[in-house]
């Protein structure tokens, strides 16, 4: 199997506080993988480590053999926090993705702008929030890349709407491309999963196949999770 | 469609069964095309990777078999069918003579029972 | 990819200039109509009004270069262009190139505001488009006043006019890529604010050791009644301490004063090395800090 990324002891910290540490592990082709853990885990710390938006202490990551910054064509980022200047609607967006981005599918792009029941001429800052994480998910899962990476896709949309945004992804994520997607809502998707990264105080607490963990324990991830994080059994810092 | 899974066992092997239970009953038959990977992991909200392995799993019990070109079809020999069925029945029997034990009752009252409860439709 | 990365900035600006530009021909228009009939106290506050609209104008456009920088390449905006498909080279270039375009168009626009602001004074007092010709014909006449040749003095115009935009593009582009930095960036935009103080200090002790080691000058003369200028290899320096006798110099006409100081006076030219020194530095410098940014 290919590996599309590949992380070598990254340790990034903020001043005395850990931001990640020691962390290695890769990704092949093909694999939807869950980064999992509570607030502060390091998830968020990690994603901006493979996409060349924080610079590491020590450590290296690859994007098919390249450097973050040199990566960026090959991957399709959706961020925690929305980033569309407000003074755009979903017009001018598209046009942005569209210039920049060969890969872009702007047909796909509208029909699901379509299935999450948004207008083109609406300007970003009339949305709600929710709205505008699904604005920004369209565009991002619009893209034909070989690697993407979803902070938190779920954070600010209401759990109604949560299987239709997971849907969307399944629909429109490229088969054979790697998907990286963190979150700390595991019972909503662990059905998408192949694979998932436990992180816990900037560790990796567990890398483990999901069938695999759920044949072994007869639990669900998401049990797994809340045992694995319960109080008295985390990792002394 | 809506099928809940259960989260606690690998979804691959839910899969299987979901379409294990087809092949048994009648509903898909040998050469019936099974439908694509994409479709079910969309249609039951699933990683397609699994759909994939539960599908693979099937080939390798020959109930089915993945043509390069055309797609997979059912293969299941009447044969197989046959002691994939007896197979199971004896499970479930096995699992309700349990079931009664565990109720207390003896084997004359469930045979009883069973013949009572037995309706021809 | 430049291309692109200008194309986007400037539909950034013309969102935000949006409600700017008509406002602005409003004031100009309302100030040509009520100061050129002569309408009284109304007509006058118009004027004032326009005239200082003009004069903003180009302080504007440079902050607002300054501000677009620092939104599109440190805040949330940051994790759309930091992750797109182009260099730190390029995102330096083409913010350079954008907030030059802005820096044309408010150049233009002073322009303009400057024949509006004298044309309405023109028609106040009954000169009219008189008063405006006038204005060319001084301006034009500018590189007459210190004989140089026209296209000498009007190059030297739009090299300082140049410099400007270029210098203070160096200027915010060093002190927000270094303040956002890997370091400075927990103070927020504290950061920047820090460097830019540094820098200043820098600059000002830097600007008085250039003006005593750097031997380039601008030489005014005069010679049998006419001012004459040149650029020379000389250390104002030379001159200080005979201009430090203003006391005596006070008392003298012109003419008597540049003899008194050997017949010419010498005008550092070491700051404009040193600015194109500085130009040339927060390039590579600022280029490399986009290369490695640290969102937090």
């Amino acid at each position: 199997m290919t590996k599309v990324v590949e992380v070598k002891g990254i340790t990034r910290n903020y001043g005395a506080r850990r931001g990640v540490d020691t962390i290695s592990f890769s990704l092949v082709e093909g694999e939807i993988v869950g980064l999992l853990g509570p607030n502060g885990s390091g998830k968020t710390t990690l994603i901006k480590l493979i996409m060349g938006l924080l610079q590491p202490d020590s450590g290296e990551i690859t994007i098919r053999g390249l450097a973050p910054m040199q990566a960026h064509a090959l991957i399709s980022y959706l961020p925690e926090n929305t980033y569309l200047g407000d003074w755009m609607t979903m017009e001018e967006a598209f046009r942005v993705f569209e210039d920049f981005y060969a890969d872009f599918d702007q047909v796909k792009a509208l029909s699901m702008l379509d299935d999450f029941d948004l207008e083109v001429r609406q300007p970003l800052k009339t949305m709600s929030k929710g709205m505008q994480e699904k604005a920004h998910l369209a565009l991002v899962m619009s893209r034909n890349v070989p690697l993407y990476v979803l902070d938190e896709p779920m954070g600010g949309i209401d759990p109604a709407a949560r299987q239709t945004i997971l849907e969307s992804i399944l629909q429109n994520y490229n088969p054979g491309s790697t998907l990286l997607l963190s979150t700390h809502l595991i019972s909503d998707v662990e059905m998408l999963f192949d694979r998932v990264i436990f992180l816990d105080q900037g560790y990796v607490r567990l890398d483990r196949q999901v069938e695999e963990l759920r044949a072994e324990t007869g639990k669900s991830i998401d049990n797994i999770f809340r045992e694995l994080y319960a109080p008295g059994m985390r990792r002394k810092a | 469609m809506s099928y809940e899974f259960s989260h606690e066992v690998p979804i691959y092997l839910q899969i299987m069964d979901i379409y294990r239970s087809e092949i048994l009953a009648g509903r898909l038959i040998r050469g019936d095309q099974m439908p694509p990977v994409r479709e079910v992991a969309l249609a039951y909200g699933v990683n397609p990777n699994t759909v994939q392995k539960a599908f693979l799993e099937m080939d390798r019990l020959e109930l089915t078999r993945s043509e390069r070109t055309s797609g997979r079809f059912v293969v299941a020999t009447d044969e197989l069918i046959e002691s994939l069925r007896l197979e199971q029945s004896d499970k479930k029997v096995q699992d309700f003579i349990l079931d009664m034990k565990a109720l207390r009752i003896s084997r004359q009252e469930t045979l009883d029972m069973v013949k009572k409860g037995w309706k021809d439709d | 990819m430049i291309k692109k990365l200008i194309a986007l900035d400037v539909r950034t600006y013309r969102a935000q200039l949006k409600w700017a530009i008509p406002i602005y021909l409003l004031l100009q228009i309302s100030a040509l109509v009520l100061k050129g009939l002569n309408i009284p106290s109304l007509g006058g506050f118009a004027h004032v009004i326009a005239i200082i609209a003009t004069v903003l104008l180009i302080p504007i456009a440079l902050l607002l270069g300054l501000i677009n920088y620092y939104r599109s390449l440190y805040t949330n905006q940051a994790y759309l262009t930091h992750t797109l498909p182009a260099t730190p080279g390029q995102h330096y270039l083409g913010k350079l190139f954008s907030g030059f375009i802005l820096y044309v168009t408010a150049t233009i626009a002073t322009l303009i505001g400057v024949i509006i602001a004298v044309l309405a004074w023109g028609l106040a007092d009954g000169s009219g488009f008189q008063a405006v010709a006038t204005m060319f014909r001084l301006i034009g006449s500018w590189p007459d006043l210190i004989t140089i040749t026209p296209v000498v003095g009007w190059s030297f115009a739009v090299i300082i006019w140049l410099l400007i935009y270029l210098n203070s593009y160096a200027v915010y582009s060093f002190c927000i890529s270094l303040g956002m930095g890997r370091r400075l960036s927990r103070y927020g935009v504290g950061g920047p604010f820090l460097v830019y103080l540094i820098y200043y200090i820098a600059n000002q002790v830097i600007g008085l050791a250039a003006f005593v080691f750097i031997p380039l000058s601008l030489r005014i003369s005069y010679v049998s009644g006419a001012i004459q200028s040149k650029i020379v290899t000389v250390m104002p320096i030379r001159q200080l301490w005979r201009v430090g006798f203003t006391d005596q110099m006070n008392n003298m006409g012109f003419e008597e004063g540049i003899d008194y100081l050997g017949g010419h006076i010498d005008f550092g030219l070491g700051i404009f090395v040193l600015m194109i020194a500085f130009i040339i530095f927060s390039y590579f410098f600022t280029k490399r800090q986009l290369g490695r940014v640290n969102l937090r």
